[in-house]
């Protein structure tokens, strides 16, 4: 039997008899179905899991590890810092360098107080800066360090303790003395802007003052000063650049990281825990898949007296199973690209579709209020504490059309079995009179 | 290939079929011999169970004889493999049933012209010779229908166009009237002999109606003790 009369065969088991009413054949269906179903999460997690990644990385990246940084195992002044920042910022390759001191601290207002990461900063950062300036947002006044007595709140932050641009703060921060002694230090401080970096991790640790400022206030022994370098190319291979770096470095002690080393145990864990979706996904597909060898037996009982005919036509056992071969992998095509599909789809509209949720879930916690009393938290589809405020999406089409293309190869795999039993059936078995 | 005698189309040479029964076996067909030319229209009557359908399966290739050997249109079928088993009843035989056995997902026309197919034939080329075959057998405006849509003489009317669509040798047909009324009976015998005879085949026909097996041009009667030529 030729392939394409074996396909035409095949095929017409996906078809709708309307005069019948009805396809087919149904389990067949309910087969494409599952392996659609089973791979639109898969596909969804693929495509969210790298944008989120990439989303939360770049946002690193940019607003909080820069692309490299340059330590100092020795005591360093400001001044020292200031020539390696001239020095690397002639570099070939080197879109900016910037002072930042950090440390931690304890801001509180007249309504609360939490503990936060003093971040003290180059006045001009934002300003400068591009890619700070895409993911520092400001939500209420400006990225405004003019003044010594400036302060820039991350959003949480400003909510916790519930002030806005022009109100006052005081900032509490230490220094060490030799012997242990520790001696308070409370700066007060003018809100000048309150901003969001779409993290709210980010946004609940964050308080941004002047390097000046920071140099000031923030203890040796409880702080430290970095040069942070953002690079023309920071996904490239950033080793070429650190070599160059230490060509031109005053003196010894400067020791630069990449991004990747200075957030490798977190990208490990992104990568762990999106390697792990995958799996427990890939499971689901295989579910799927062996369902499709499943329902295959199913029809070829259902079809048992027209195998039978088939080979009394001619037919012979080859290609009765290239038939249910070829039945098995247009399953496994229907259902991946039906899957693959809805997958790309919900994907690329995941945020309206979060939203769209959200709004339903609240509509409904009010239409119900009246009868619950009132929940006491409104309705969320996700903790926006511990999520992008927007779901980065990054469709992975190569990895998409892998894993359709997977999905149809493992149909066609396990359609083996039973096309083979199909192969086997005896036509004098089912001709014989009743 | 030919190692048939004369002009025989048919040649069985001492038969004999048994099948397994609690611990010994069930002897169906002894001693047959038989010879059929090309051409012929042979009517085999006989009792129920004596082994007129194994005879024709025998013959089909869809069964093995226990002893001796069948040789058919130039065909040793009983030492066939299953790949030559396949391409011998796609082009040397036309099989019609009791049971028309039309594939209940394919129309009348795709039914007909599913043997062609099977066998490579071109597509359009098969749908008009089966559009035509279908003209014969006064089925040309049903074939779209499905079997489920046509009556029990239609579906036998559609099974003998398909038996017919590759120009085999030999039309082998196993109570082809048996589940019709006599109205039906009779067209559809009509419509079986007068094709049979127009397309020059040899028909080998199985039934128990004295009325059917008369119009052929041999009759044979199949007993226990072997065939007898009437």
């Amino acid at each position: 039997m030729k392939f394409r009369s074996a396909a035409a065969i095949a095929f017409r088991s996906f078809r709708r008899n309307r005069r019948r009413g009805r396809f087919n054949s149904r389990p067949l269906l309910g087969a494409l179905a599952g392996v659609a179903l089973s791979l639109i999460p898969l596909v969804v997690v693929i495509n969210i899991s790298e944008g989120m990644i990439e989303g939360i990385v770049d946002r690193f990246l940019e607003t909080d590890s820069y692309h490299l940084q340059i330590f100092s195992y020795t005591d360093k002044s400001e001044g020292d810092f200031r020539r390696e920042k001239e020095a690397v910022l002639s570099l070939e390759g080197v879109n900016h360098a910037w002072l930042e001191r950090q440390g931690a601290g304890m801001a509180y207002s007249e309504e609360g107080k939490t503990g936060v990461a003093v971040r003290a900063v180059e006045r001009t950062i934002r300003e400068e800066d591009g890619g700070f300036r895409r993911y520092i947002q400001v939500k209420e006044g400006a990225f405004d360090l003019s003044d010594d007595r400036s302060v820039v709140l991350g959003e949480a932050i400003a909510a916790k303790l519930q002030v806005h641009p022009g109100d006052q703060i005081k900032l509490l921060t230490g220094k060490v003395f030799p012997g242990g002694r520790y001696i308070p230090r409370v700066t007060p401080l003018t809100v000048t802007g309150i901003v969001s970096s779409g993290y709210q991790e980010m946004d609940r640790l964050w308080v941004f003052i002047t390097y000046e400022a920071g140099d000031r206030i923030l203890s040796p022994e409880t702080s430290r000063t970095v040069l942070g370098i953002k690079a023309q190319d920071p996904y490239g291979d950033l080793r070429d650049l650190i070599n160059r770096i230490g060509a031109v470095s005053e003196g010894p002690n400067w020791r630069a990281y990449t991004w990747e080393a200075l957030n490798r145990s977190d990208l490990n864990s992104y990568q762990t825990t999106r390697s792990m979706l995958m799996v427990i996904m890939a499971m689901l597909v295989l579910v799927a898949v062996i369902n499709v060898s499943s329902s295959l037996i199913m029809l070829i009982v259902e079809n048992r007296q027209s195998i039978g005919i088939l080979k009394c036509l001619g037919t012979s056992p080859a290609g009765i199973r290239r038939i249910y071969r070829l039945t098995g992998l247009f399953v496994g095509i229907g259902g991946a690209l039906i899957g693959c599909g809805t997958g790309v789809l919900i994907s690329r509209y995941v945020n309206g579709l979060v939203a769209f949720v959200n709004g339903t879930g609240r509509l409904v916690q009010r239409l119900l209020a009246p009868l619950t009393g009132g929940a006491a938290r409104e309705f969320s589809l996700m903790n926006a504490a511990h999520y992008l405020q927007e779901i980065p999406v990054d469709i992975q089409w190569d990895r998409v059309v892998a894993v359709g293309l997977g999905a149809a190869l493992l149909s066609w795999i396990t359609s083996a079995v039973p096309a083979a039993r199909a192969g086997r059936i005896r036509p004098l078995d089912v001709i014989r009179k009743f | 290939m030919n190692d048939m005698e004369g002009s025989a189309l048919i040649q069985l040479r001492d038969i004999r079929k048994a099948y397994p029964s609690g611990n010994g076996e069930l002897e169906v067909l002894r001693d047959i011999s038989l010879s059929v030319n090309e051409g012929e229209l042979v009517a085999i009557t006989g009792e129920s169970g004596c082994g007129k359908s194994t005879l024709l399966n025998l013959i089909g290739g869809l069964d093995r004889p226990s002893e001796g050997e069948v040789l058919s249109c130039g065909f040793p079928v009983s030492r066939l493999s299953e790949k030559a088993l396949t391409d011998y009843r796609n082009k040397s035989l036309g099989f019609v049933f009791q049971f028309h056995f039309l594939l209940k997902d394919f129309n009348a026309l795709e039914n007909v012209v599913m043997p062609a197919l099977i066998g490579g034939e071109k597509k359009s080329r098969a749908l008009d010779r089966g559009a035509e075959l279908l003209d014969r057998v006064g089925l040309g405006e049903r074939k779209d229908h499905f079997p489920s849509q046509l009556s029990g003489g239609e579906r036998q009317r559609v099974a003998l166009a398909r038996a017919l669509i590759n120009d085999p040798r030999l039309i082998m047909a196993d109570e082809p009237t048996g589940n019709l009324d006599e109205k039906n009976s009779r067209l559809v015998e009509e419509i079986l002999f007068e094709l049979t005879r127009e397309f020059n085949k040899t028909l080998l026909l199985v039934t128990h109606d004295p009325v059917l097996a008369g119009k052929g041009s041999r009759r044979l009667h199949l007993t226990q003790g072997g065939v007898q030529e009437l």
